[in-house]
């Protein structure tokens, strides 16, 4: 691919590779993409009071959400339902609590509350959101995946064909002649290895390492019910259609096993336990070193 | 990049972040072997008890992490009374870079222990793992605990 850029955005280093199209100049297309994730952030962002997400936590009410907030409620609503609770964008307030606020007080409270029932507090009609009372959301479980995806849908529209966009290690992969594309799954022991590749082709891909350095109950994933960090999981990976599935089901792994998640979504997965031991499903597209 | 605006791969800092707040804690595994002795010129810290971990104080370090541009770097700044982390904050430091059925799908599924191989063993598109901002925090969070180490 002839053209790349990299900044941060969301929180995370994105680099992008695309050929160049016809249809669009590549400053053109740079701008739109840099445009496109701050109207993500305006919408989501938890830290900032006027977005969506900040009004939702300031009071009740019912908020006529974008368009595009459909596909993250609705895999979260199946999500919540598959793992009984577990993953869901109700955990904003524990993540406030525990201290991950937008001030980094990461000071936690006295009391930390577990998540509330999603029934209990809300309901969503797209576009409308119901909130009972003010509530803290966290689109954070697939966020990040769907900004990608998002940014790949604008890409399709100028007819750019063949890219690779990577926001922190999320990725979606396209290509027109059918090159294999490489990625490393980093040891989450040491960051200065890998434990094995995944070789997408037309994919994308997710990770998340659990228990990483954290010491204490918490890591980036909190259960919302025991308010504290599965940590019986080193890392995950997931292959899918999609980021944002990759990237919700990354989280879904932490909490329920591969087989009944397979009996609603496709995609294949390595999971690193904490003893090391891998689990690798048969179709993975890539290899383990062991 | 305006640091507090982030949105959503903070999680791994908050993991941390959770962590730090545990210090105190002697939760787990970081306890290495040697026991702490007491040192004569030790600075007189009030009341510091038998079982405090980490020396009261500011401590600042710089974690890296490598990104598909290069290697980035976040400072952290760590404010620890007892064991407690009472102020934290991060100021990134960015380069400029130029830079199947499901009957039959898990059988044999499970891979003796992985073991890890130098990232630079292999010719690679990406690398996928933690969220990189995190890793960076992390690595200066680790330095600022053996820093701090009583």
């Amino acid at each position: 691919m002839n053209e790349s850029f990299d900044f941060k955005a969301i929180g995370t280093s994105w680099h992008i590779e695309f050929n160049i199209s016809e249809s669009i100049a590549t400053e053109k297309i740079i701008l739109l993409v840099k445009d496109r994730i701050e109207l993500f952030e305006q919408h989501y962002s938890r830290f900032r009071e006027d977005s969506f997400v900040g009004r939702i936590a300031q009071q009740a009410g019912v908020y006529e959400l974008p368009a595009d907030a459909e596909n993250m409620l609705a895999l979260y609503r199946r999500l919540y339902d598959i793992t009984e609770g577990k993953v869901t964008p109700l955990i904003g307030e524990v993540l406030v609590a525990v201290g991950y606020d937008k001030d980094y007080s990461l000071t936690p409270q006295q009391d930390i509350k577990k998540a509330p029932l999603w029934d209990d507090v809300m309901s969503y009609n797209a576009p409308l959101l119901t909130a009972q009372r003010p509530l803290q959301l966290d689109f954070g479980a697939l966020g990040k995946g769907y900004i990608v995806d998002i940014i790949a849908a604008l890409f399709q529209i100028y007819d750019i064909r063949d890219y690779m966009i990577n926001a922190g290690g999320d990725i979606a992969y396209s290509t027109t002649i059918q090159n294999v594309f490489s990625v490393g799954l980093e040891d989450p022991a040491d960051q200065t290895k890998i434990i094995g590749v995944a070789e997408l082709i037309n994919k994308s891909i997710a990770g998340s390492s659990g228990n990483r350095r954290a010491w204490n109950k918490y890591h980036h994933i909190i259960d919302p019910e025991l308010v504290e960090s599965p940590r019986h999981i080193a890392a995950v990976w997931v292959v899918a259609d999609t980021t944002l599935l990759a990237d919700a089901l990354t989280t879904a792994l932490f909490f329920t096993t591969p087989e009944i998640l397979k009996q609603y979504f496709d995609f294949e997965h390595v999971i690193v336990y904490n003893d090391r031991s891998a689990q690798k499903s048969d179709n993975f597209p890539g290899m383990l070193y062991s | 990049m305006n640091s507090k605006k982030v949105l959503i791969s903070l999680a791994t800092v908050v993991a941390v972040a959770a962590g730090i707040i545990g210090i105190s804690s002697s939760s787990h595994n970081n306890s290495v072997s040697t026991t702490p002795v007491p040192v004569a010129d030790t600075p007189t810290i009030s009341k510091t008890n038998a079982t405090q971990k980490y020396k009261d104080g500011s401590y600042t370090a710089t974690g890296s992490y490598r990104s598909p541009g290069g290697i980035d770097n976040v400072g952290v700044t760590v404010t620890l009374k007892k064991d407690i982390v009472t102020n934290v904050s991060i100021t990134p430091m960015p380069h400029d870079s130029t830079s199947s059925t499901y009957q039959h799908l898990f059988l044999g599924g499970y891979q003796s222990l992985v073991v890890g191989k130098s990232i630079d063993s292999i010719k690679l598109g990406a690398v996928s793992g933690s969220s990189l901002t995190g890793i960076g925090f992390n690595d200066a969070i680790t330095q600022i605990k053996a820093q701090a180490r009583i």
